[in-house]
């Protein structure tokens, strides 16, 4: 049970990636990019809380970290979407309702990420990038966009792992975000398959 | 209230672990001990991205007309059909005709400049909004690309190899905040053959800024650019055209010049690249300048 959650959670952060690279391969758009991880990360977030939004932030960026075409210092997607992550879940919490406020949500959290990065290249001696204004609103805009059509997709997901017999637990109290994961790419997996 | 703590407490210890990988990466450098990690990531997504990006999908949308017969309909979508399939072989052949031109450019730079390049595709850019200019290209080990080699096209400079694989490879942009290129000025005279020496950084979008050590050098707007060459060729192999000066001003707090470099290269619309495997035997010089 727990190698197959592992190697399902593994398969789950392969197909996200996968999609992401797709999304970059296809388009180019103009001074940003749809940011796919960060609207995946806000709607596990907003279904699951701050701490699953988190460990699925963590665990997406350090992987995107990890392969091409990412040349930047291993662990700024990791951070930034771990934050994001966070913050989602927190303010998903406060307030419930509509598809509007999540996406949003996912557009601030995209308008923030730019600045994020820049600070934290500021932070091991870089020299931060021009036009990181413009960059932030764009990449709000096309993170926006996608997220509607993200959201249903992961609820969905996270809706088989639960009809399957597995605890619902909304409150996340005891619920370690990993295990919520497991049962998101358990899911996604079969239904790749 | 105790749940919520252990999340805060989850969160620092990430965010903490992320920030000491974003140090060690950074401040590691080539011997950074993440390497090998990112050698791995890129051996296994290498083929994926390839394949995702070979896969073209046609993307047919039908709309169902109202109001129209069977027979109708059956002839619309057939026409329909036909038409989509007329255009994308329309588009196909002017895409290959766009890349023989690229080509052709470049296998001119090669042969002018004497460098010994493998061609190569960019299969896809890292989004921009992170502040990083990096792509994967479809050439690696198999074609005997190393990690540190020059990436040019037809018109300049495009950056550097930093991670390879075996059939792709990740190339930091000259427009990437963390490039760092010698540069000279084109022309005779000073060491190097060029006017003046200094160290071009990205900027990020459309921009290199251009430290000049020598604060007396004339700098005239419109001087090209070029690279000034590494030593044993690697990672920048001499002579290869960067851009034109379109400023000038005082370093604030230095006595060196700062100027600001317009490239050739457009860097969110790169197609077609070149990896230099051997540096030339003799430095170009300003062989490679764009008339004017």
């Amino acid at each position: 049970m727990r190698l197959t959650g592992i190697l399902a959670l593994l398969c789950g952060v392969a197909l996200v990636l996968t999609l992401q690279d797709a999304l970059l391969a296809a388009v180019r758009l103009p001074l940003a990019a749809p940011d796919l991880l960060l609207a995946v990360v806000g709607a596990v977030a907003v279904a699951r809380g701050p701490r699953a939004g988190l460990v699925a932030g963590f665990l997406l960026g350090l992987a995107a970290d990890l392969v091409p075409p990412a040349a930047h210092p291993v662990g700024d997607q990791a951070f930034v979407l771990c934050l994001s992550g966070y913050l989602a879940g927190r303010v998903a919490t406060a307030m419930r309702g509509s598809v509007v406020r999540p996406v949003l949500l996912v557009a601030c959290l995209a308008a923030l990420a730019p600045f994020l990065y820049t600070a934290l290249d500021y932070a091991v001696g870089g020299g931060g990038f021009r036009g990181v204004v413009a960059a932030a609103v764009a990449s709000a805009f096309y993170s926006g966009l996608i997220t509607p059509f993200v959201l249903p997709v992961v609820g969905f997901v996270l809706g088989r792992g639960e009809s399957r017999g597995l605890p619902t637990q909304r409150s996340h109290s005891r619920l370690p975000g990993v295990k919520t994961l497991n049962r998101r790419a358990s899911a996604g997996s079969t239904q790749g398959l | 209230m105790r749940a919520d703590k252990g999340t805060r407490l989850l969160l620092a210890v990430l965010l903490a672990a992320a920030f000491a990988m974003i140090t060690m990466d950074a401040r590691g450098g080539t011997r950074s001990p993440l390497r090998p990690l990112r050698a791995g990531g890129e051996a296994a997504f290498g083929p994926v991205a390839r394949t995702v990006a070979g896969a073209t999908e046609p993307v047919a949308s039908f709309v169902h007309g109202f109001g129209h017969s069977d027979a109708d309909r059956e002839q619309i979508a057939k026409l329909k059909a036909e038409n989509a399939a007329l255009r994308e072989q329309n588009e196909t052949s002017a895409d290959a005709r766009a890349r023989a031109a690229e080509l052709d450019k470049l296998l001119h730079v090669a042969s002018v400049g004497g460098y010994r390049t493998v061609p190569a595709r960019v299969l896809a850019f890292a989004p921009r909004q992170q502040g990083a200019w990096s792509a994967t290209i479809d050439a690696g080990t198999v074609d005997g690309v190393r990690p540190g080699m020059t990436v040019l096209d037809g018109d300049g400079l495009v950056g550097r190899t930093v991670t390879v694989g075996a059939g792709t490879a990740t190339v930091l942009l000259a427009a990437d905040p963390r490039c760092t290129v010698g540069v000279r000025t084109a022309g005779a005279g000073g060491p190097g053959g060029g006017g003046a020496v200094g160290l071009a950084t990205g900027g990020g979008a459309g921009e290199l800024s251009v430290q000049f050590y020598d604060p007396q050098a004339d700098i005239p707007i419109g001087t090209p650019v070029l690279t000034f060459g590494s030593g044993g060729g690697s990672p920048f192999v001499p002579g290869v055209p960067l851009g034109t000066v379109t400023s000038v001003r005082p370093t604030p707090g230095a006595l060196t010049r700062t100027a600001t470099v317009k490239p050739y290269v457009d860097y969110g619309g790169v197609q077609t690249v070149g990896v230099v495997l051997t540096p030339p035997r003799t430095d170009p010089r300003d062989a490679l300048v764009p008339p004017k």
